[in-house]
């Protein structure tokens, strides 16, 4: 049993959203974006530990919309589908269709505050119901980001105890019985022995000559400090979670594991009270990189994902734990005009083949686009210094804006594109101007590479082989490369002249000429690609001053666009 | 701890699917309930069986067996069929085969049917012929213009139910994932349709287990059949097991009883004959009047603890009637009245809160869960409808009626027809007729029809009515000698049934004379089931003339 997808109207961020989930979803989105309202909507019907006086909706539940108005009434549904477990199926009877799917929905009216709950095969045959009958069957487990981990162990300790009880041999229970008589009878030893010690006794001394002095009645009564005949059930109820390390104990932990400790036990504590056969849980973790050193964090979304029964949701801000998910799995929330909605309408399939074969697992750099405002994706390393250092120049705070720079290295723009499209999030490219050498019918073309790149980026229709004589400079003379630029630009895709070096050259040409120390530009442009990566930091470092200059040039525009976009 | 005989262990520890042919006193509910208690064990909270029984009163009992020491029942279902097939496959998925339906969706009896629905049915029936098992499928966009209209008509309840769960897969995977065993009660009753649903129950994989008797059968002319039982008994799949020692009666009833049927049957051997002819001079009403002696007579000789392990059996309600009269005797005649004649849900409802009204153990909530689970009701309603019908209690006997109708408005929300009220009315005037609403006490003997005393036991009993055209019935044959008996083999089950209610003494009472249907007195001929072969040594005749 998954839950499909879940439809959301009027409620907190969201005026009318639907957002489909897939079997581990990772909810990712900026700060106050509406992610934690949408797991409190999943909450609302789902969550055991959430109280029925909590599905009370108060005034400021109800969406407010920018022009003042507000919502009358919420809708809830959530959709679920391939029922099969026994225990759901008993308990929701009529309310599976043939399809074995289901629908739960919560709703509420402003006018009254009244909610009422409703259950059903689809959506336009739900019976209400008088309560969350289904939650001893179904239900969702909940962990905050705010975790606390002494409240949690305080509570969890006394269980862990009583199931490990249970799960005694008898003769570990015989042997564990011998033991206990053994306690309690050092535990009286040890009373004894503390009420004697004299600066124990002694402390109540002076209180009791003074009471002595107070009054007659007074006198032969006397305080005394005791430890209260401690019993073998109090000492083992006060036993305190501790830890080691390679056999030595330490105190507990940092707040990094802390959270894995508090994960740990709640994923233990879950899995004991859970019968698969008689129940179908969902698993909902907020922020689990809480603390936690980057390949923790990795190691933890892992964990979350391969350990975790049932279907899970896990909201995150951290790169490290969105690279452990398919761009399938993810839910991107995004807030405009004051209303929430997901990208794509949630989880979608929005991969191609280029994007399998990069593999499984994304790379730590990629995964950060997805928390961004707007990516501008460049060629390779060089461009992306290049480029940081020219925002820094020109005042362009790239974190305020949440703007991102990859380098595709390699991977096909279109790979990028295509799911930062699916994610809603802007993209703003500068490609180069390739031209490789192709043959078509045994005769040797030139095949317009970066051009077609961007017509095709742009969807527009691609220009046909040229001549095999043509170069950078017949297309800047032909007017293919402003063609091409004009019409591609408004769309966030700029094509180098040639490359960056070669671009530079013309925008700081006396820069180059001196850093590289050669006699002409071709040569100065050679010695920068030489070493790519490294050179470029050499130049930039030392005549990052200058950068301001080519603030209006041809190589700035695409950064404009790219923040243009930032602030919509 | 009750101590079980070898056949009731077979019986309980029997894993596959199985018939239990039970004797009158074998401890038949006792078998069903351990049984039902094993299996639970092993069950998960959200499994269950399905326990049917034919009257809501045994489903209680047996639930309350089940329940017995504190042990749980988890997700199983205890009701009559009817209940069932209405809220396990009927309410909850008959949109699947019919598509969304109104809001209130109700069973009706024939008497309840509004013009529109009873239109509708007459017209079905004079087009397709009655609802059976063949024409089912035909019937269908009947049944579904009822739906339309919020009707489910009672007879068709079994019918629709199997073909909802043979069409709905999503109502066989519910019933899959729920139930693992059906427990079905007096299978020798069962109707073609029940059978039918039986079977697609164990076609989904449910086990089956039935308990009957074939020699029990008495319900033949309400269209059940002991032919069903019969056919599982010869099914390879099931295997039949028998519980026959008789815990109940004394060793020489069980003896008549069981020669009634099998000439050449075993007899426990013994000295005391506990079973009497006894000859009244006179006519029924003459008899009745006897009793008030007869009856004190038999006291003596055999004691009883209370009058009310003293039981008078008639074949008709007609014989009630006498007794009502000429008894002085105290007595509780178990008898039909107009407002229960009527099968309507409103007229059941009446009923049984004038039971309410007089029986202090009867509680608010079960009458509130005969007609939806108390935890299915919001809880203002709750109220709502607890307070109505705890008025019932209170009221003085003039605002009595209009309780009532207030209390069935709340819980029904069904037009009342003023044929109903009248019958109401009638009896609430009555005091005699209301009286009939108060419980039984111990000090009154127990006056009701062999088909009523079905599943009761007395220490005593008086078997009335045995003579000829009366019981068997007898209609006149081609010429003067020949005996037509048309339900010879029912009326001797129904004999059976009332021979086999006494623990202590059985007797069998013939009068000289009788009332026949043109009210003249005629003389009367011992019944032929007094002269059944191999029963002579098994009686003793009282001497004394009455």
């Amino acid at each position: 049993m998954e839950i499909e997808k879940i439809s959301i109207v009027g409620f907190r961020n969201y005026l009318e959203t639907t957002i489909n989930f897939n079997k581990s979803s990772l909810i990712i989105g900026a700060n106050d974006s509406g992610k934690t309202n949408l797991v409190h909507a999943i909450r609302l019907l789902l969550d055991k530990s959430l109280p029925e006086s909590e599905l009370e909706p108060s005034e400021t539940d109800f969406h407010f919309e920018p022009n003042g108005k507000q919502s009358e009434t919420i809708f809830i549904d959530l959709h679920f589908r391939d029922i099969k477990e026994d225990a759901v199926l008993s308990t929701l009877k009529g309310s599976v269709g043939e399809d074995e799917k289901c629908v739960l929905r919560y709703s509420a009216k402003r006018d009254d505050l009244s909610y009422a709950l409703y259950c059903g095969p689809n959506r336009d045959e739900l019976d209400e119901i008088t309560s969350r009958f289904y939650l001893r069957y179904l239900n969702l487990r909940y962990v905050k980001s705010q975790r606390d981990l002494e409240k949690f162990i305080s509570t969890e300790k006394k269980q862990l105890l009583k199931i490990s009880q249970e799960n005694r041999t008898e003769k570990e229970a015989e042997e564990d019985k011998g033991k206990l008589q053994v306690i309690e009878k050092r535990l009286t030893t040890i009373n004894k022995y503390v009420r004697e010690l004299h600066y124990v006794k002694g402390a109540t001394d002076a209180v009791n000559s003074e009471l002595s002095k107070l009054s007659h009645n007074l006198s032969e009564y006397s305080v005394y400090l005791d430890s209260g005949a401690i019993e073998t059930q109090q000492f083992i109820d006060n036993l305190k979670l501790g830890a080691s390390t390679a056999g030595s104990r330490i105190s507990l932990g940092g707040d990094g594991r802390n959270n894995q400790i508090l994960l740990s036990l709640w994923k233990a504590k879950s899995e004991r009270e859970f019968d698969p056969e008689s129940e179908v849980v969902f698993y909902c973790i907020e922020e689990p990189e809480a603390h936690l050193h980057p390949h923790q964090q990795r190691k933890l979304a892992d964990y979350l994902i391969s350990e975790l029964p049932g279907q899970t949701f896990i909201t995150s801000h951290s790169p490290q734990i969105t690279a452990r998910f398919s761009p399938e799995s993810i839910v991107h929330i995004k807030s405009k005009s004051g209303k929430s909605y997901a990208a794509s309408n949630g989880c979608s399939k929005c991969i191609n083949t280029a994007w399998d074969k990069l593999g499984y697992r994304m790379s730590i750099l990629p995964a950060e686009a997805f928390f961004a405002k707007s990516v501008f994706l460049v060629e390779g390393p060089s461009e992306k210094l290049f480029y940081t250092e020219l925002a820094k120049s020109l005042k362009i705070d790239l974190d305020y804006y949440n703007i991102s720079i990859l380098s595709v290295d390699g991977v096909q723009f279109k790979v990028y594109t295509s799911i930062l499209n699916a994610m809603e999030i802007s993209w703003t490219i500068r490609t180069d101007n390739d031209i490789s050498d192709i043959t078509k019918n045994k005769k040797p073309y030139k095949n317009l590479a970066g051009i077609n790149r961007c017509l095709t980026l742009a969807r527009l229709k691609k220009i046909d082989h040229a001549p095999a004589a043509t170069t950078h400079a017949d297309l800047i003379k032909n007017g293919h490369w402003s063609g091409c630029s004009r019409k591609v630009n408004k769309k966030g895709i700029f094509l180098s002249k040639i490359d960056l070096e070669h671009d530079l050259s013309e925008e700081m040409p006396d820069e180059l000429l001196k850093y590289s120390a050669r006699p002409n530009l071709p040569l100065a442009i050679a010695y920068l690609q030489d070493k790519k990566a490294i050179r470029m930091r050499e130049f930039l470092s030392k005549y990052s001053e200058r950068l301001v200059d080519i603030e209006h040039g041809d190589i700035a525009r695409a950064l404009h666009h790219c923040l243009k976009q930032a602030r919509e | 701890m009750i101590k079980l005989t070898k056949q009731q262990v077979a019986a309980i520890d029997h894993p596959g699917n199985l018939i239990i042919t039970a004797c009158p006193g074998s401890g038949k509910t006792t078998v069903i309930s351990e049984k039902i208690r094993n299996e639970l064990v092993d069950l998960k909270r959200h499994q269950g069986v399905i326990a049917i029984t034919f009257t809501r009163k045994a489903s209680k009992e047996l639930a309350r067996r089940c329940t017995r020491g504190g042990k749980e029942t988890k997700s199983s279902f205890f009701g009559t069929i009817d209940a069932f097939c209405l809220s396990e496959i009927i309410f909850p998925f008959s949109k699947f085969i019919f598509g969304p339906g109104p809001d209130n969706l109700e069973p009706k009896f024939t008497d309840e049917l509004s013009e529109a629905e009873n239109t509708i049915i007459t017209e079905a029936v004079n087009f397709l012929g009655a609802l059976s098992v063949e024409n089912t499928y035909d019937y269908m966009p009947v049944l579904k213009v009822l739906y339309d209209l919020g009707c489910i008509y009672f007879p068709s309840i079994p019918f629709l139910a199997n073909h909802i769960v043979k069409q709905s897969k999503a109502c066989r995977n519910y019933l899959k994932a729920r139930y693992t065993t059906a427990y079905i009660d007096e299978y020798q009753d069962s109707s073609s349709a029940q059978h039918n649903l039986f079977l697609s129950l164990l076609g989904i994989g449910i086990r089956g287990v039935c308990v009957g008797d074939i020699q029990q059968s008495i319900y033949g002319w309400r269209e059940s059949s002991p032919e069903f039982l019969k056919q599982l008994i010869n099914m390879p799949t099931f295997n039949h097991l028998t519980v026959s020692v008789n815990h109940r009666c004394h060793p020489s009833i069980s003896n008549y009883a069981n020669r009634l049927f099998d000439e050449a049957c075993e007899i426990e051997q013994g000295d005391e004959i506990r079973v009497y002819y006894c000859e009244v001079e006179g006519t029924e009403l003459d008899a009745a009047v006897k009793l008030n002696n007869i009856i004190p007579s038999i006291i003596k000789k055999f004691p009883v603890k209370n009058l009310s392990d003293v039981a008078v059996l008639v074949r008709y309600n007609k014989g009630l009637e006498r007794l009502r009269e000429k008894l002085i005797i105290p007595c509780k005649i178990y008898t039909e009245d107009n407002l229960s004649r009527i099968e309507s849900k409103t007229s059941q409802l009446w009923v049984a809160l004038l039971e309410f009204r007089f029986d202090k153990s009867i509680l608010v909530d079960d009458l509130v869960n005969t007609y939806s689970p108390v935890s299915d009701i919001r809880r203002d309603r709750l109220k709502a409808l607890r307070d109505a019908i705890k008025n019932v209690r209170t009221v003085a006997l003039e605002d009595l009626a209009d309780t009532l109708l207030a209390a069935s408005q709340s819980l029904l929300d069904v037009p009342v027809t003023a044929f109903e009220v009248n019958a109401l009315i009638q009896i609430i005037n009555d005091p005699e007729l209301l009286n009939q609403y108060l419980p039984a006490t111990e000090d009154q003997v127990q006056c009701m029809t062999l088909h009523k005393s079905k599943g009761l036991e007395f220490d005593i009993v008086i078997h009335l009515d045995l003579v000829e055209w009366v019981f068997p019935k007898r209609v006149p044959g081609a010429n003067y000698n020949e005996r037509v008996y048309p339900e010879l083999e029912q009326d001797l089950n129904l004999h059976y049934v009332g021979i086999t209610r006494a623990k202590n003494a059985c007797v069998l009472i013939h009068t000289t004379q009788r009332i026949n249907a043109q009210n003249a007195v005629k003389r009367a001929d011992p019944s032929t089931f007094l002269s059944l072969p191999e029963l002579d040594k098994l009686y003793k005749i009282v001497n004394k003339k009455w």
